[in-house]
This record gives structure tokens, C-alpha cells and sequence, in this order.
């Protein structure tokens, strides 16, 4: 009994393969690497760079200074579409994954789990299609809530404009930040929350201050990698708001596509890359003080 | 079942706020295929007057260049994931089961491309290439 339970032990603990080590791994991993090193490390380098080039080659600041006079309303209006899409995120992530933990109408959670996944596996140019449709002042919303009674047809306004950019970014990558935070509740141990429950907690008490605080790290990787994916996307603000304000996306595209200058569009490319390093940065101050706090 | 019925309010507002997110998120795919498939549609009604497939004649025609565009979105997307699982298992079991000296900085350097936005690279990419 003790020999096989043993044996089962061993074949499920990993094993490293010390003899081979060094070398084998070296090469098993080297494709990766120079991958990520000639089409992702090397162009992001050139951007940075060529931010601060002339079209001659000198280099200067004029491209900064360029892209502050003319870009400066877009950068703060994709700050805020950001941010405010980042919130809304995690409330949805929040309320869904705490659902779905803590329900207690097995038929509900169920149905909740079927149907929240749904827009993962949409493309962001599509769900941007969908929304023009969806939004717009003849679109399906208008049309259910004037045939509900809740509004008048006359009052119906179309909403593609910030708030249907805000709609898509949530609509799509909310489904994405619950996935991971169902996961990371799933996997906590019951007994806390049923200690909770047992001395009378109520549901919403035991989500946020016992499931929460546990699941705080995961809440924050969805969101930094959400922040960062919805400062890259071109398509969304594209279909839905292509007028100024807009975001800075569209600016790049429209500064090589139209003029060609690439030396503003690097400006501009740096500018987003600033506010995905401060947004890394909240997730590493995060990482770190857990890092310390488990060290003794 | 006493339990159950005592519970009903709740229950009954759980069901219509899953109501409300079914709609949301079904919505505007319902939407979308209404769409894909009218050919007649004006504004104070509810429904197109007319459905058919005249838009999807017009798109796969020979003029539309649908099909081609559609085989090459494709190809690019197979292609991708097949390369992609090709060079990434190899490191998967490298990081997984092999002892790599460098494992820490490997591991940040797989995981720069997630954190930092892809335009700038895609950008310059196009500078490299062309």
C-alpha cells in the first residue's frame, strides 16, 4: 500500500533532469528567445529610438514636441477611456467571479457560467462591428428600450461616441479578467468562507473582505494586461469614434498613413508605452510588497 | 422545498439581472446576423421588410475579393499558431523540466511582449520588413 502510494507520489512530482541540463535547455529555449529578441525586442528599440529622430537622422526633440502641441486632448481622453474601462472591468470581474463562487442556486450559476464566456472569442474589430450596430440612434438598444415603453423614440441617442469605445473594451475584455479571477476563487480553500458564513456573515460581506483579499494579486494581472491590451487596440476606436477626441491609436495610424512621419507616430508610440509602464508599475509595487510580506 | 420557496425574491432577481447580461451579450450578436441577412430595413420598424442574401452575393463575388482575403486571414492565423506552438513547447519543457541558469530573466523576457502595448512594434516591424 505505503510502496504504490509512494510510486503515485513520484510520478506526479516533476522531475529535473540535472545531467542534461545547461546546454539542452540553452537550445530548447533559443527559438523562443530570438524570436522575441528580432520581432519584438529590436522594433520596439527602433520606436523608442526613432521617437527621437529627424527625418535626417539627427537627433532631436521636435517629434515630442510635435506630438505634445497636436495630441495632447487625445492622450488624456485615452487615459480616461482607459482607466474608466479598467474599473468597470473589475466590477463586472468582481460581481460575476463572486457569483459564481459564492452562489447558492446551483441552476443560476450554472446558467451564469455557460453564458459570461461568450465574447472571449470575438475579435476586437468585430465586437467593434457589433457595437456600431448595437449603439447606434436605429440600433438594437434603442429599439428594445423604446419597445419596452422605457424611452421615448424621439429622446433615443446614439451612443457611439467615449461611452460606446468604454461599451466595447468592457464588453469584451471582462469575460477575459473574470476567467482568470473565477479561477483564482475556485481555487481558494471553502473553510474560510464558511467560517465566515457560519458566524453569520452575509455573502457580500464574506466576497470582499475574506475571497477578495486573497484573490487581489490575480484581480491585478487581469487588469494590467487588459489596460495594456486596450491602449494597443486601433480597430475599436477606429469604427466607433474616429472624430476628435479620440484616441491615441488612430493618431499613430493617421501619422503613417497620411504623412508618413514616422517620427511623431514613435513619439506618440512612446507616450503609450509610458502609461503601460505605469500601469506595469501598480502590478509590480503589488508583486513586491507580497514578495517581502512572505519572506520572514 | 420550504427553503427554496422562501428564497424566491432573491432567486427572481438573480434571473433578471442574468436576463439583462444575456441580452447584453447576445444582443449585439443577434444584431449582427438581423443585419448579415436584410435587405430592406427602416427605422420605426422593429424588423428588415425584406431578407435575403443579396449583400453576401455581392461580397463573395469575383469583384468582392472576399474569398481571397478570407483564405489569407486564414492561412496567417494557422500559420502563426503553428510556428508559435512549435518555438514555445520546446522552452515550455525547458522552463518546466530542465534546470535553466538564467530561468528567472528567461521567464520576464517570455512575458515583456504581454505588458507593453504591440502597436509600436507593429510599427516599426513594418519599417524592418519593407
Amino acid at each position: 500500500m505505503s510502496e504504490t502510494l509512494a510510486a503515485a507520489r513520484d510520478a506526479s512530482r516533476p522531475r529535473r533532469s540535472f545531467e542534461a541540463g545547461g546546454a539542452l535547455g540553452a537550445v530548447l529555449v533559443a527559438p523562443a528567445l530570438a524570436i522575441i529578441g528580432l520581432f519584438f525586442a529590436l522594433p520596439l528599440g527602433l520606436s523608442v529610438v526613432g521617437a527621437f529622430r529627424d527625418k535626417d537622422g539627427a537627433y532631436t526633440l521636435a517629434n515630442l514636441a510635435k506630438a505634445y502641441e497636436l495630441y495632447t486632448t487625445d492622450f488624456v481622453f485615452t487615459i480616461a477611456i482607459v482607466a474608466l474601462s479598467s474599473a468597470l472591468i473589475a466590477a463586472f470581474a468582481i460581481a460575476i467571479a463572486g457569483y459564481l463562487t459564492l452562489g447558492e442556486h446551483p441552476r443560476l450559476v450554472a446558467a451564469l457560467r455557460w453564458l459570461y464566456r461568450w465574447p472571449l472569442f470575438i475579435p476586437f474589430i468585430v465586437a467593434g462591428q457589433l457595437m456600431r450596430g448595437f449603439l447606434a440612434k436605429n440600433g438594437t438598444l434603442n429599439h428594445v428600450l423604446i419597445g419596452s415603453g422605457l424611452i421615448e423614440p424621439l429622446t433615443a441617442q446614439s451612443l457611439l461616441d467615449w461611452r460606446g469605445i468604454v461599451i466595447a473594451f468592457v464588453w469584451k475584455q471582462a469575460p477575459f479578467v473574470t476567467l482568470l479571477l473565477a479561477g483564482a476563487m475556485a481555487s481558494l480553500e471553502r473553510q474560510h468562507v464558511e467560517a465566515a458564513r457560519n458566524l453569520g456573515a452575509s455573502r457580500l460581506r464574506a466576497l470582499f473582505e475574506i475571497v477578495l483579499p486573497q484573490v487581489k494579486g490575480t484581480l491585478l494581472v487581469g487588469i494590467v494586461l487588459s489596460f495594456v491590451t486596450m491602449l494597443s487596440v486601433l480597430s475599436v476606436p477606429l469604427m466607433i469614434n474616429p472624430n476628435s477626441p479620440t484616441m491615441i491609436t488612430v493618431d499613430i495610424a493617421y501619422r503613417i498613413n497620411t504623412h508618413a512621419d514616422y517620427g511623431v507616430a514613435n513619439a506618440l508610440c512612446l507616450a503609450s508605452l509610458a502609461l503601460a509602464a505605469a500601469g506595469a508599475w501598480f502590478y509590480l509595487r503589488h508583486a513586491v510588497q507580497r514578495a517581502e510580506a512572505a519572506t520572514p | 422545498m420550504t427553503a427554496a420557496w422562501r428564497g424566491w425574491p432573491s432567486t427572481l432577481g438573480v434571473a433578471l439581472v442574468l436576463g439583462v447580461l444575456a441580452f447584453a451579450i447576445f444582443g449585439p450578436l443577434f444584431n449582427l446576423v438581423v443585419w448579415a441577412f436584410a435587405e430592406r430595413w427602416y427605422f420605426p420598424h422593429k424588423l428588415p421588410s425584406e431578407f435575403g442574401f443579396a449583400f453576401w452575393a455581392r461580397v463573395f463575388s469575383e469583384r468582392g475579393g472576399a474569398w481571397q482575403a478570407l483564405g489569407t486571414s486564414v492561412w496567417i492565423a494557422l500559420l502563426t499558431v503553428a510556428l508559435s506552438l512549435a518555438v514555445a513547447v520546446p522552452a515550455g519543457y525547458a522552463l518546466a523540466r530542465v534546470r535553466l541558469r538564467w530561468r528567472g530573466l528567461i521567464l520576464l523576457a517570455f512575458l515583456l511582449p504581454q505588458a507593453v502595448p504591440n502597436l509600436p512594434v507593429y510599427v516599426n516591424i513594418a519599417r524592418v520588413f519593407y
